[in-house]
């Protein structure tokens, strides 16, 4: 109870210097055999009240293993080896357990990557958060829920009463992030470690989550150490950065400093490395589509129990109305949030899935709706990258098994062609010879990339649907799969579809951009089009959303971009079709209709209601 | 992998019990040292000695060969039993696992339903059908552990189904089964071997209790459980009756149990709930 009352009167008292000050670091990994690898060397920084550092790096950098290990939560088998991790005077590296105990949660908070499984299932959100207050600064129930409710107003739930006699399943991640949020902060925390807070979730939930974070914790004068691989996020938001690699820093210093003139080699790389807008020839469509979708509706059953076979099940539409144009040798992003529907339309592409209505159509024949034989030769002209490379490869298979598989329905080759061109296709994406006989799982997540885009060209497909293909890898190996594609393309003139949630990636390697939101297109166009002209206010919210770091023209620094194109009125007599919570208006009734508003750009557009008046007689 | 299997000591134990049963029960037969079968009846509940080494019966046969005999055919049934379920269990677990739809789920109702008897009973009724012999214990234990097979088989193909690399592999225009037999079913090899040991201990176990009650292997064929239900009525005079085929049933299953256990924690630790 003692060491309580100290606690709370430290974090009451301001004290000048840093919170948190890292010495000397160093965290070892304890082998079996009884030799430590060292995951963390030497780490040295600090941070001022108020202040937001940030440890970026790929993975296996050690950042994580650095923030965890400041509240002794480190992995069995990981501990620190030496250096000292002072907060406020103490060192946290030797603290008692009864001390530490009293710091975390109330001095000291955190919050973790996956906002699904950080709260519990079970316990209604008002219990959980109430928790903490009603633990260190033994306030009662009533009082800690009337503190509470203050917190969520300000992270901005919209009715905090509810919010606290609900469960966690009833929000959305954003919002339960929001909600950790809430309750860490609502013990006015002098430090706060936010592991990618906001990796899990998506471009315009990630801001609102992140200005919230950074407004309230300036404002209590709160030092936050933030955890992240995203650069761009943290040149939005940390004044400070450690750039770390295999557990060595590399630099750090100030993130505007770091960004404009980068001093380390590394540093260097991992900012040139960022997905930036590439010089394309633009293909000039010409003749008639590849592939054609039109009027696209895919219906899925919603989950029945198991017992009720003979019910009819609900159906959710996933996309709706969908018409796109896919031309040879083009790259064509979609682009939309978690649940949009764009890797729906992707699975549909290459039959993963049914549509319910509308019509695909390949070089002009329609495969929805042709013979068993059409569809076999279709199979051949459409493949799929996935994104997971770690469960995209069969555990079993050797890699030119895997390979070879891709041409097993491809007839009239001999078993040595076939394996010919299986080797033929490793060299093509960069495995030389020897790794025809290894399997996956003595391969990178990049490599493994590699094989997924080999075994997805061996048979000569016409076009390629990347679903998040280079969404799971670090931003060096991105880079080097993003240029792989960009020379497979080249040389062998696939079309991309392209689905990802990363718009820095859709700025480097598309040629043309449709936006998609809860199953429907709202905006169509060409890159540029999109970029400096986006008309619908959901791409405009997209695109300001997204933090960018930019090359400064003639330098060799980078600095953080902030988009600057401007809402414009939509075509006479129309409003911007607009269905759920895009915007503060209400949703626009009846059908959209796509109106042109450039060259080959057009948005979703719903009559407005002046014109619908003087249409009706 | 093997290897790192051995460094377990209940690996090591386990194998060396099994490997005991499984010389007895292939080797042992062609070399016991009596008939089996035929009477002796100058030579009654002779106490073990050098000559007669586990004693002799009621009807004067050498207890030792009637135990050797008794491991060939319960390693048999045990044996066959585990082929037959696992070959049929798993074949309908990953049929009901991979395609969904009416189907899958009319036979998963059987399935459960066969779940719901308890084994021993259920045995009860089949052999009533078949008859007392081999075959029919053979049948009667498989019914019961087919639906065990399935459904751990079904649980891991319904999750193996939507790894991208069975997507990837229909996206290649491969047929249905062939993705199936080629990349889901392989994947879920390691669980089926695990469950295929302790199934193997279980039908020891049962093919004895069956025996026991008389409604295993028909006399004068010997059985581990018959030789235990024998020699209840000569239990005080004579104890090697019963000491002999009942140490012969638990050093076995404790074998296979031993091996299994390490089987499990190398293949899979998230199995300890399911067997």
């Amino acid at each position: 109870m003692a060491s309580v009352t100290r606690s709370s009167a430290v974090s009451s008292s301001p004290t000048n210097g840093p919170v948190l000050a890292i010495e000397h670091l160093d965290i070892g990994l304890r082998k079996v055999g009884g030799e430590t690898r060292r995951i963390v060397v030497d780490a040295n920084f600090s941070i001022a009240p108020g202040e937001m550092l940030a440890l970026v790096g790929e993975s296996g950098s050690g950042k994580t293993m650095i923030a965890r290990a400041i509240l002794r939560l480190l992995p069995p088998g990981v501990a620190v080896q030496g250096g000292a991790i002072r907060y406020a005077g103490e060192d946290l590296a030797h603290l008692d357990a009864a001390r530490l105990r009293a710091l975390r949660g109330g001095a000291i908070g955190m919050v973790f990557q996956e906002p699904m499984v950080s709260l519990n299932p079970a316990l209604r959100i008002g219990v959980q958060m109430t928790e903490a207050l009603r633990l260190h600064r033994g306030l009662r129930y009533d009082a800690a829920r009337k503190h509470c409710l203050d917190l969520l107003e300000r992270v901005r739930i919209a009715d905090p009463v509810a919010c606290l006699d609900a469960y966690p399943h009833q929000f959305s991640g954003g919002m339960r992030q929001r909600i950790m949020l809430a309750s860490t902060l609502a013990m006015q925390p002098r430090l706060l470690i936010a592991d990618e807070p906001t990796t899990a979730l998506d471009a315009i939930v990630q801001k609102e989550v992140m200005d919230i974070m950074a407004e309230l914790t300036r404002e209590m004068g709160t030092a936050v150490l933030l955890v992240s691989h995203d650069l761009g996020m943290v040149a939005r938001y940390a004044q400070q950065v450690v750039v770390l690699c295999r557990g060595e820093t590399m630099e750090a210093g100030e993130t505007q400093r770091v960004i404009a003139d980068p001093q380390h080699e590394y540093t260097r790389k991992l900012l040139a490395s960022l997905p930036a807008r590439g010089e394309r020839e633009p293909v000039v469509p010409s003749g008639a589509p590849l592939v054609e979708i039109r009027d696209l509706d895919i219906d899925f059953g919603k989950p029945s129990s198991s017992l009720a076979f003979w019910r009819k099940r609900e159906m959710f539409r996933a996309v709706r109305g969908a018409n796109l144009d896919l031309h040879a040798g083009e790259t064509l992003a979609v682009v939309g949030e978690s649940g949009s529907g764009k890797t729906t339309i992707g699975r549909a592409l290459v039959r993963l899935v049914r549509e319910s209505g509308g019509s695909i159509r390949f070089e002009g024949r329609d495969i929805t709706a042709c013979t068993k034989r059409d569809l076999d030769a279709y199979r051949l002209k459409s493949q799929m990258v996935f994104q997971d490379p770690y469960s995209s490869l069969d555990p079993r298979m050797r890699l030119i098994d895997i390979v070879t598989e891709g041409l097993r329905r491809v007839s009239g080759l001999s078993k040595q062609e076939r394996r010919a061109r299986a080797i033929a296709m490793l060299a093509e994406v960069g495995l030389p010879d020897d790794f025809a006989e290894r399997f996956p799982h003595e391969l990178s997540g990049g490599q493994r990339q590699r094989v997924c885009i080999a075994r997805a060209i061996v048979a000569g497909p016409r076009f390629l649907v990347a679903d998040e293909a280079v969404s799971a890898l670090d931003v060096t190996v991105q880079k080097q799969v993003l240029a792989l594609l960009e020379n497979l393309q080249k040389k062998f003139g696939f079309a991309y579809l392209f689905i990802t949630h990363d718009l820095g990636v859709v700025e480097q390697i598309a040629d043309r951009v449709a936006v998609i939101y809860r199953g429907r297109i709202l905006e169509i166009g060409p890159r540029d089009a999109i970029f400096a002209d986006a008309r619908h206010p959901y791409t405009l919210r997209l695109l300001q959303a997204t933090p960018r770091i930019r090359r400064i023209e003639g330098g060799a620094g980078y600095r953080l971009e902030q988009h600057e194109s401007r809402a414009q009125p939509p075509p006479a007599g129309h409003v911007y079709f607009n269905h759920g919570s895009i915007t503060t208006q209400p949703p626009s009734a009846g059908e959209p209709e796509m109106l042109a508003v450039g060259p080959n750009h057009h948005v979703a557009c719903a009559a407005s209601v002046a014109e619908r008046i003087e249409k009706s007689p | 992998m093997r290897s790192r299997l051995f460094r377990r000591p209940n690996a090591k134990i386990g194998a060396a019990l099994i490997a005991v049963m499984l010389i007895a029960a292939v080797f042992g037969v062609m070399y016991t040292p009596y008939d089996p079968i035929i009477n002796n009846l100058h030579l009654r509940l002779v106490a073990p000695s050098g000559q007669h080494w586990l004693g002799t019966d009621e009807w004067g046969r050498d207890v030792f060969s009637r135990l050797l005999n008794g491991a060939s055919i319960s390693v048999f049934v045990s044996f066959s039993t585990v082929l037959v379920s696992v070959a049929i269990g798993a074949l309908v677990g990953a049929l009901t696992g991979y395609f969904s739809g009416w189907p899958s789920r009319v036979v998963m109702l059987f399935i459960d339903a066969l779940l719901a008897f308890p084994s021993l009973i259920m045995a009860l009724g089949v052999i009533a059908v078949f008859g007392a012999s081999s075959t029919g214990v053979i049948i009667a234990l498989s019914l019961t552990y087919i639906p065990a097979v399935a459904r751990v088989v079904r649980a891991n193909v319904l999750s193996l189904r939507e790894k991208e690399y069975v997507e990837a592999s229909r996206v290649m225009g491969n047929a249905e089964l062939y993705t199936m037999l080629r990349h889901a079913l392989p994947n879920a090899v390691a669980p089926i071997i695990v469950l295929a040991t302790a199934l193997f201990g279980w039908a020891l176990l049962a093919e004895s209790a069956l025996s026991f009650l008389g409604l295993g292997v028909p006399p004068p064929e010997s059985s581990w459980g018959g030789m235990l239900a024998d020699s209840r009525n000569y239990v005080s005079d004579a104890p090697w009756l019963a000491i002999a085929p009942g140490l012969a049933i638990s050093l076995s299953l404790l074998g296979v149990n031993l091996f299994g256990d390490a089987l499990r924690d190398e293949f899979d630790p998230h199995m300890k709930n399911l067997v």
